[in-house]
């Protein structure tokens, strides 16, 4: 039989690979009998271009006709010949598939026609793809599938060495430089339409194998790829492909191909599964740091799952052609070994590159090592009253929850409004000691230094070649005043922002270019920014400026606000219905009137001066806290002691490589600025009394900075010998011995600032052990034994604290045990500024009815009263009333509650004079109903919470490597890319 | 970023306190680094003596640039430091929430003094009602009702409440007693009172003929649990039995001084209840021979104070009581102050008798030694009606005992301070009937300016600093409004016969509450 090749050419465009293509044909040493040219493009250069070849037959098609109905375009131009019964055999059809990008090497064409003219049962042949631009790299040579049918290329992107030169049978080539017989090609009905691009080829081998041919690959035969399958498949004079839209392609291909092949039983299975499947895949996607196809994933689901007619039109064809049973190409498939071993050497590979691109740090051990368990020792001494405590009171400290329901209770929007972010910083530290979630609180706060000298050096060292750096820059943020002020003070929030804010920076700082990072990065900004609300503007413009410099990362620095978003969004909302927006800064957790900061303390870091003038004033009696205050000289003092680190931070400018102190010290002057705007602003009120918003996480922000830069100072300082050029030259002592004097000088100024920071901290360190921090041990309850043990089969039990002021009468609710952390809620803390009249609010005075009824019960209590205020405590639950203050400072409230014939007094307890409401109350006011969106928000948090998680934590950072124990002796001989196979 | 000498790098555990980059810490011999990459003057600058001029003039102006850098960043944080200390951050705060709720208005009770207290006779004298009170109470719906139990017979006080369903807003009450026994003779009033917590009771006293008793009366519906505490001239007395004093809900004890404290001559009693609120008078009579020589009941000083005002000390017949007085060697008779110092420190007081009208008056300093009685007598005082105003530098109480001699005998009167009217409160006053024969002035003072009083619709002028006295009806209830603060008292006064009722402010019941919630 007479072979006749129908050269079959689909251009899509022009220019000058087509030219390439179009010449390689016309100097093929075999040349085709027929070329049919198909004119995709669409432009008329292109087809003047291939006009100009001298085809037999141009048929035109519009840009985006797919792959199959292309070629089958051009063979309806060309009439089947007719079969003959000539004895020297009739017409042999063949057909070459080309692509406007397939350049054929001179003698491909003869070569392939060789190979199939030996082998009758050949049905279809395909040459060796090149890379075009490099023409020793494979770009591709046959294709197989995995036992469970993801498709897989059998060499991709290595060097040609032969490897593959003995491989003849295989489950399917690739597309280009095909040579299919035409009458296989009409017995299975050609190409799939709904198979575009990827997969077409092996789709259209696996039918002509099924059909009982055969599909061999010739590697004499040899063509040149420009593009590739997907490219060559686009439309357009410059066609991309981004990594998204090259998964969704390979996936629908995939799931298409699933539920073509699949025994007509399984396909309902299959389809079920369609989502199921796109789920957890995307959950590992995310593992895989890889977020970016998730989106592919589903939109690859859901276009097979509702693709219309074309999976049972694929199934109808498959059965019409078929002859053989799947058996017949089993042996063809990858065994499972080798796909196993494949996608280990492709992990590999790409930890190797992880590996690589990491940047090095100096070790932990021992320098950083020590610091930390000197912070641990420290900190365990300096804390040691609170070392055993249950729980912690005093400030703003309160116990966390009364048990896990009610911890976990606070993540939910009730009625009076959205949780706090912060509720969620609570349940992730109460959750480590479920049990008693207080007792984390203790845990945290004796632990802090320590925390905070690790959280130090990690960010220290991320920035510096040496540990001697790295080390000063822990013991300077473990010795931070905001962190000491915050420690005794009882800001557990300031605490959490302190300790967090050295891992946010680090984290932040590689988000561009990790998923990884950036995932952490997103979390630890949503503790911080839930910590501190009032940081959020700082962090906002920190986090644009990042952007603005990196604007080429600024794919993965948009995602990293997600997570806080996901955790203030119900809370934005709800202010802004409210009208308070300005109740978005409110520090969360107990509102407690603390000192007020001054210009002097911001300026030296220090939230609250009196934490450090008290001490002194008890050294100095006589010396009032105010003149104290008003005393230059200790502001000057306080200067002096700081001068050596801010001298650092500045002298790093100076030094070679000391631009990256810049970034540090712009977020030292962020924070600063912050402190200052904050300096005084109040939004909340507790028991009558404005609380100012905590300046500390804006302080720790300005301090973070500081270190930062003169940790880089100091590496200037050391790390480089050689004379010192710029400002720092003055200071070096004598030229001959300049690098030992630089090293001296560093050791100088680092010992200087290391003595006084301790210095600086040691009095108001040392106030716990001395007793004159407001935080102390305490019992995880705030309101007597009494109440607490009734509470405890009885939470909804309400006790009347009240608190006489000068101002009046301070009066709160308290449920159960009493006052917690997790029940704070800024939404009702801010609730003032509805209707202040200050700027940014809304609403005229609409004073809320529950505290004006509380008001009215208290007025009647704390006064003579001839009220049966019998019901109206009742109606609260009101078991108890608590006059909270030292007993003969009560004045006449105490006569008025003792002379109560409504309540027994039980007697002066630890934290006030306590009553008992006479009359019995059985009855508990029913739990008001949560409104019916609270399920779903917090359901969405968690679940971006839970994702961003998935994409944050590090996975298989040591891997297990694979084995090789197999005798394959021909496996791939270099890298892979990662594979996309799967379940 | 990277430095190949890095992992190299011998390295010493630096320490908190003692930096690592101390030389010890430091590579003793730093081998130059082979790479600078990002400043090509490094690596030159070792070698700069000798270098080419112009890779020296690079490497100088890349420093130059560097060092210009810092000093930006210099003056910039500078500039930063000082905006931060002298500008102004911006002041945003809002209004803590604060609700001004008036309580409902209770059962406002008054509790009065009762009878006259004496010993019946006969072997087993008891404590009795001796003279029963004349009351006047004003307030439209009050009602008047009995304590239920009392230690004294037939002494049993009266309770004047003023329901709150009443239509009125105030009430007031004052009684008088006259008894006529052999024991107890004179006139003696008294202002009901408002239960209270504390009490200090000035006067009495224990020495032979004088007999004091302390009437607790609780009204209210709690039972109160009493301590007394006795101060005299010779400092603070301990006695069995002053603490711990039940008084139940709705009953009346009558304690006799001389059982806690005997031959005291200057007693002050400071009454603390806990529990329910009590009324404390002390009733003190006095003997002379055989002559009952005057009744006084003494209403309580409500706490130590730093200024005091007796609008009304009269001095009446000021020759004839110091010559009555001095015929039995008693000198209780005469008009003085009993001041008490109740702290630990010792309090200067000054104090001055400012006459009604035009007379002169005395201003003379004294110190009181703490927790100790201080009685303080005038024996040349002219006659006539006398504001005291005692200014002390520590909280003290006080009050003035004066005695009025007559053509039967000699009667006893303890003035105790009033307190201050405040201007624009309404006060209602009941003027006590007293019984023929006597009659009752007006007495008001303005210590801190003049003071426009309406007195039942009549308007006066108390002149700054000074007294002013109407005479008034007995038996009668008196309406008062200043416009200035005021103290106002009520004297009595006839043959033989003197007594003295305050005009209180109304109870701080009325007056709204200011409540803080969260």
């Amino acid at each position: 039989m007479q072979p006749r090749v129908i050269a079959i050419l689909l251009a899509r465009r022009g220019g000058e690979v087509l030219q390439q293509t179009l010449d390689a044909l016309v100097a093929q040493s075999r040349r085709p009998d027929l070329l049919v040219v198909v004119d995709a493009a669409g432009d008329d250069a292109t087809t003047a271009q291939l006009s100009a070849a001298g085809p037999t037959q141009v048929v035109s098609a519009g840009s985006s006709v797919a792959l199959g109905e292309l070629v089958h375009r051009a063979l309806m131009a060309v009439p089947v010949v007719e079969p003959s019964n000539s004895p020297y055999g009739g017409v042999d059809e063949w057909l070459w598939l080309l692509r406007h990008d397939t350049t054929p090497d001179p003698r491909a064409l003869e070569r392939l026609l060789g190979a199939v003219e030996i082998a009758p049962s050949v049905a279809a042949a395909g040459p060796k793809q090149l890379e075009a631009e490099h023409p020793t790299v494979i770009a591709g040579f046959g294709e197989t599938m995995t036992r469970y049918g993801a498709s897989i290329a059998l060499a991709e992107r290595e060097l040609d060495q032969a490897q593959h030169d003995r491989t003849s049978d295989v489950l399917a080539m690739g597309e280009a430089g095909l040579l299919v017989r035409r009458a296989a090609y009409h017995q299975v009905e050609g190409f799939d339409p709904a198979l575009p691009t990827v997969d077409a080829a092996l789709d259209l081998c696996v039918r002509i194998r099924l059909a009982g041919h055969r599909v061999v690959g010739v590697p004499q035969a040899r063509v040149f790829v420009h593009e590739g399958t997907v490219l060559a498949g686009r439309p357009g004079a410059h066609p991309k492909v981004s990594q998204r839209g090259l998964a969704r392609l390979r996936r629908r291909a995939q799931l298409h191909r699933r539920l073509t092949y699949a025994p007509a039983l399984a396909v309902p299975l299959h389809w079920l599964s369609l989502l199921p499947l796109a789920i957890v895949r995307a959950l590992g996607h995310l593992l895989r740091k890889r977020p970016t196809l998730v989106g592919a994933e589903f939109a690859a689901a859901l276009s097979v799952a509702f693709s219309g007619s074309s999976v049972p039109n694929a199934r109808r064809r498959l059965a019409r052609g078929r002859t053989l049973g799947w058996a017949a190409i089993d042996p063809l498939r990858l065994p499972p070994d080798e796909v196993r071993q494949r996608r280990a050497i492709a992990r590999d590979a790409r930890l190797s590159a992880q590996e690589d691109s990491r940047p090095p740090r100096p070790a932990f051990a021992p320098g950083g090592a020590l610091v930390v368990v000197l912070a641990a020792l420290l900190g365990a001494g300096l804390l040691a009253p609170l070392i055993g405590a249950p729980a912690l009171l005093g400030g703003a400290f309160a116990p966390i929850a009364a048990d896990l329901p009610a911890l976990l209770g606070a993540l939910e929007r009730t009625v009076e409004g959205a949780a706090d972010p912060f509720a969620f910083v609570l349940a992730l530290l109460g959750l480590t000691t479920f049990w008693q979630p207080s007792l984390s609180l203790v845990v945290l706060v004796i632990a802090a230094l320590p925390l905070a000298a690790l959280g130090g050096w990690w960010a220290t060292a991320e920035l510096v070649r040496r540990p001697g750096p790295a080390a000063v820059g822990a013991v300077l943020w473990a010795l931070s005043p905001a962190l000491i002020v915050a420690v005794t003070e009882g800001r557990l929030a300031a605490i959490v922002a302190h300790l967090t804010l050295p891992w946010l920076v680090v984290a932040a700082a590689r988000a561009g270019r990790s998923w990884s990072a950036a995932g952490v990065a997103g979390l630890l900004g949503a503790i911080v920014a839930a910590s501190a609300p009032s940081l959020v503007p700082a962090l906002l413009i920190a986090w644009i400026a990042w952007m603005l410099v990196n604007p080429r990362q600024l794919g993965r620095l948009l995602t990293l606000p997600v997570p806080a978003l996901a955790l203030f969004t119900p809370l934005v909302i709800d202010q802004l219905v409210r009208g308070t927006p300005l109740g978005l800064l409110a520090d969360p957790g107990l509102p407690a009137v603390a000192g007020a900061s001054s210009p002097t303390g911001l300026l030296l870091g220090w939230p609250d001066l009196l934490v450090l003038l008290a001490p002194l004033e008890a050294l100095l009696p006589g010396i009032g806290e105010a003149t104290l205050l008003g005393l230059p000289l200790v502001g000057l003092v306080l200067a002096l002691l700081m001068l050596p680190v801010v001298a650092l931070a500045l002298l790093g400018l100076a030094l070679p490589d000391g631009r990256r102190g810049l970034v540090p010290l712009v977020l030292a002057a962020l924070g600063l600025l912050s402190a200052w705007a904050l300096s005084g602003v109040a939004v909340s009120v507790a028991g009558g009394q404005l609380v100012p918003l905590d300046v500390g996480p804006a302080l720790s922000l300005m301090a973070l900075g500081i270190v930062l830069a003169a940790a880089i100072g100091l590496d200037g300082l050391v790390a480089r010998p050689g004379s010192v050029p710029g400002s720092s030259y003055a200071f070096v002592a004598g030229r001959g011995g300049a690098s030992r004097g630089r090293r001296m000088l560093a050791a100088a100024l680092a010992t200087l600032a290391v003595l006084a920071a301790a210095v600086v901290a040691a009095p108001a360190a040392s106030a716990v052990l001395t007793g004159t921090a407001a935080v102390r041990a305490g019992e995880p309850r705030t309101l007597p034994a009494l109440v607490a043990a009734e509470a405890a089969t009885d939470p909804g039990l309400g006790t009347l604290v009240i608190t006489p002021l000068e101002s009046g009468v301070a009066a709160r609710l308290d449920r159960g045990t009493g006052v917690t952390l997790a029940e704070q809620r800024t939404m009702l803390s801010t609730a003032v500024l509805e209707g202040s009249g200050l700027p940014g609010t809304e609403g005229s005075t609409s004073a809320t009815t529950d505290a004006e009824a509380l008001a009215a019960i208290v007025a009647n209590l704390v006064a003579p009263s001839g009220r049966d205020l019998t019901p109206e405590l009742d109606a609260l639950d009101v078991r108890f009333v608590l006059l909270d203050a030292p007993a003969g400072a009560a004045g006449t409230a105490v006569a008025a509650l003792d002379g109560n014939a409504q309540l027994a007094p039980v007697g002066d307890t630890d934290v006030g004079r306590l009553y008992r409401v006479v009359a019995d109350d059985e009855s508990r006011a029913a739990a008001t109903a949560r409104p019916a969106t609270t399920p779903v928000i917090l359901g969405v948090q968690l679940s971006i919470l839970a994702l961003t998680l998935l994409l944050a934590v590090p996975t298989s950072l040591r891997p297990r490597r694979p084995r090789v124990d197999s005798g394959v002796d021909e496996g791939p001989a270099a890298t892979f890319k990662a594979g996309d196979d799967d379940d | 970023m990277t430095d190949p000498q890095t992992p190299g790098t011998p390295v010493t555990p630096p320490s908190p306190t003692a930096p690592p980059s101390t030389p010890p810490s430091t590579p003793p011999s730093t081998p130059p680094s082979p790479a600078a990459p990002t400043s090509p003057a490094e690596s030159t600058l070792p070698a700069a003596e000798s270098a080419p001029k112009p890779r020296r003039t690079r490497a100088l102006l890349a420093a130059g640039g560097r060092a210009s850098l810092a000093l930006i960043a210099t003056g910039a944080a500078a500039a930063l430091a000082l905006g931060v200390l002298f500008v102004p951050s911006p002041a945003i705060a809002p209004e803590p929430l604060a609700f001004a709720v008036t309580p409902d208005r209770s059962d406002q009770s008054l509790v009065c003094a009762g009878a006259a207290l004496g010993l019946t006779r006969g072997d087993d004298p008891q404590v009795a009602g001796i003279a029963l009170p004349l009351r006047r109470s004003a307030g439209a719906g009050l009602v008047e009702s009995t304590i239920a139990e009392s230690d004294a017979l037939d002494g049993a006080a009266t309770v004047v409440t003023l329901p709150r369903e009443a239509p009125a807003e105030a009430v007031a009450a004052s009684e008088s007693v006259r008894p006529t026994t052999a024991d107890v003779a004179g006139l003696a009033a008294a202002e009901c009172l408002t239960p209270a917590r504390t009490a200090w009771l000035v006067g009495g006293s224990t020495t032979v003929g004088r007999s004091t008793w302390i009437v607790l009366s609780n009204a209210g519906a709690v039972d109160a649990t009493v301590s007394l505490r006795i101060m005299a001239e010779n400092g603070p007395i301990e006695a069995p039995g002053t603490s711990g004093i039940i008084v139940a809900a709705g009953e009346q004890r009558v304690l006799p001084l001389s059982g806690i404290a005997v031959n005291v001559e200057s007693p002050v009693i400071e009454v603390t209840s806990s529990g329910g609120s009590v009324a404390a008078t002390l009733q003190h009579t006095i003997v002379r021979g055989l002559d009952p020589s005057g009744i006084s009941i003494v209403t309580p000083v409500e706490a130590p104070a730093t200024r005091h005002v007796i609008p009304a000390l009269p001095v009446i017949n000021g020759q004839a009581v110091l010559e009555r007085s001095t015929a039995d060697g008693g000198a209780d008779a005469l008009t003085a102050l009993r001041m008490l110092a109740p702290g630990d420190t010792a309090a200067q007081v000054t104090l001055r008798l400012i006459p009604e009208g035009d007379g002169t008056g005395i201003a003379l300093t004294t110190t009181l030694e703490p927790q100790t009685v201080l009685d303080l007598p005038f024996t040349d005082l002219l006659d006539g009606d006398y504001a005291v105003v005692v200014e002390a530098s520590e909280p003290i109480v006080m009050s003035a005992r004066t005695s009025s001699a007559g053509t039967s005998g000699l009667d006893l009167e303890w003035f105790t301070p009033a307190p201050a009217i405040e201007p624009g409160v309404d006060v209602l006053a009941a003027v006590a009937p007293v019984g023929t024969g006597a009659t009752a002035r007006l007495h008001l003072f303005a210590p801190e300016g003049e003071a426009t009083v309406t007195v039942d619709g009549r308007t006066v002028v108390v002149p700054a600093d000074s007294g002013l006295v109407l005479e008034t009806p007995t038996n009668a209830a008196v309406q008062l409004s200043s416009t200035a603060p005021l103290h106002a008292s009520v004297s009595y006064r006839g043959d033989s016969v003197l007594a003295g009722t305050r005009i209180l402010p109304p109870p701080l019941a009325a007056r709204p509450v200011t409540v803080l919630p969260y």
